[in-house]
């Protein structure tokens, strides 16, 4: 018998089988299998604030915290006054942290200048009636005016893991501010944004 | 390329696929976090140059003096005297008379105060009317 002849055979018999009429019984077959996911871990990360690094006031995720001591009430054109602003890394990663500043006044707040610097030391003196800040350190923003539309005065500085950033910020009414701001008030906020630089 | 090899290459990328989520082991999966924070100032307020309170001072034969309180920080003050004011006069004191016979106005004083960069001005004073004659009158 061929090769042939018995493929023939086997189909014959299948058509035999399907014409019988005796039913045909068809299974529907179905597999599953489970597949596990590799574990989800979420980094911690928490950027908080104060005015040193032992005095974290803000922590957590988002928050707002008035430095009651950034302030400068009764100015007078070219007075200023210099605070430092400690930034933690309290999570488990390194940030980049981005910050930017806005004035709660538009006529008040473009005669209202920002003067920053890292890694500086806040100063503080009165001559002659006069209110004086200054800020040692690497400066990042050099006597910019502080408007109603919030602009960034650093970005991305790494903060690494625990680790802190200080900033020193001089804030001061601009010398040539005009007669006419006289009673105006303020308050200028600093938004400050920090990102998981790199996966632990 | 035949059917045959873009079946084949299909199941081999479906294996890189899965031996990939498989395969990673206890790999953790992550995420791109960020964290916001506002730190918001005190207040940052521009003071205010105090208007003098005017009085008025002697009144002589022919002439009216007129004083104010000094204003603390003030370089200078610009009187207001004449017909509603309209002469004026800076001065450095707080005083002023006026001799100019027969003739009556009104007297304010503003304080002034000049910073390097720009000068400041007070609100007026309160305002007083007086008469210069053989009789003065001021009040």
């Amino acid at each position: 018998m061929t090769e042939f002849s018995v493929r023939a055979g086997f189909v014959g018999l299948l058509v035999a089988c399907l014409c019988a009429g005796g039913g045909v019984a068809w299974a529907w077959w179905s597999t599953s299998a489970t597949a596990e996911s590799p574990p989800v871990a979420s980094g911690r990360l928490d950027l908080t604030a104060g005015p040193s690094a032992e005095q974290q006031f803000l922590m957590g995720p988002g928050g707002t915290w008035t430095y009651s001591a950034l302030a400068l009430p009764s100015a007078f054109p070219g007075e200023s006054v210099a605070r430092t602003l400690v930034l933690r890394a309290g999570g488990d990663a390194d940030l980049a942290v981005s910050g930017s500043a806005v004035a709660s006044s538009s006529a008040l707040g473009q005669h209202l200048r920002l003067h920053a610097t890292r890694d500086g030391v806040a100063g503080n003196t009165v001559v002659n009636g006069m209110r004086g800040g200054t800020c040692s350190g690497t400066t990042l923003v050099a006597d910019r005016a502080v408007t109603a539309t919030a602009a960034p005065f650093f970005t991305d500085l790494t903060v690494g893991a625990g680790g802190t950033l200080t900033l020193c910020l001089v804030l001061s009414l601009d010398g040539t501010a005009p007669s006419g701001l006289q009673g105006q008030s303020a308050t200028v906020s600093f938004t400050l944004t920090a990102r998981q630089e790199v996966a632990p | 390329m035949s059917g045959a090899r873009r079946r084949t290459a299909a199941a081999a990328l479906t294996g890189l696929l899965l031996g990939a989520v498989i395969g990673a082991g206890t790999a953790p999966a992550w995420a791109w976090w960020t964290d916001q924070a506002t730190v918001r100032s005190g207040a940052v307020a521009a003071a205010t140059v105090p208007a003098p309170a005017a009085a008025c001072g002697p009144v002589g034969v022919a002439s009216v003096r007129f004083n104010w309180t000094a204003v603390p920080g003030a370089t200078s003050y610009v009187v207001h005297f004449g017909a509603n004011g309209s002469m004026t006069r800076t001065v450095t004191g707080t005083t002023f008379t006026t001799t100019q016979l027969v003739s009556s106005g009104t007297f304010w004083v503003v304080a002034q105060r000049e910073f390097p960069g720009t000068t400041w001005v007070s609100a007026n004073s309160n305002r007083l009317d007086y008469v210069v004659a053989v009789v003065s009158l001021c009040g």
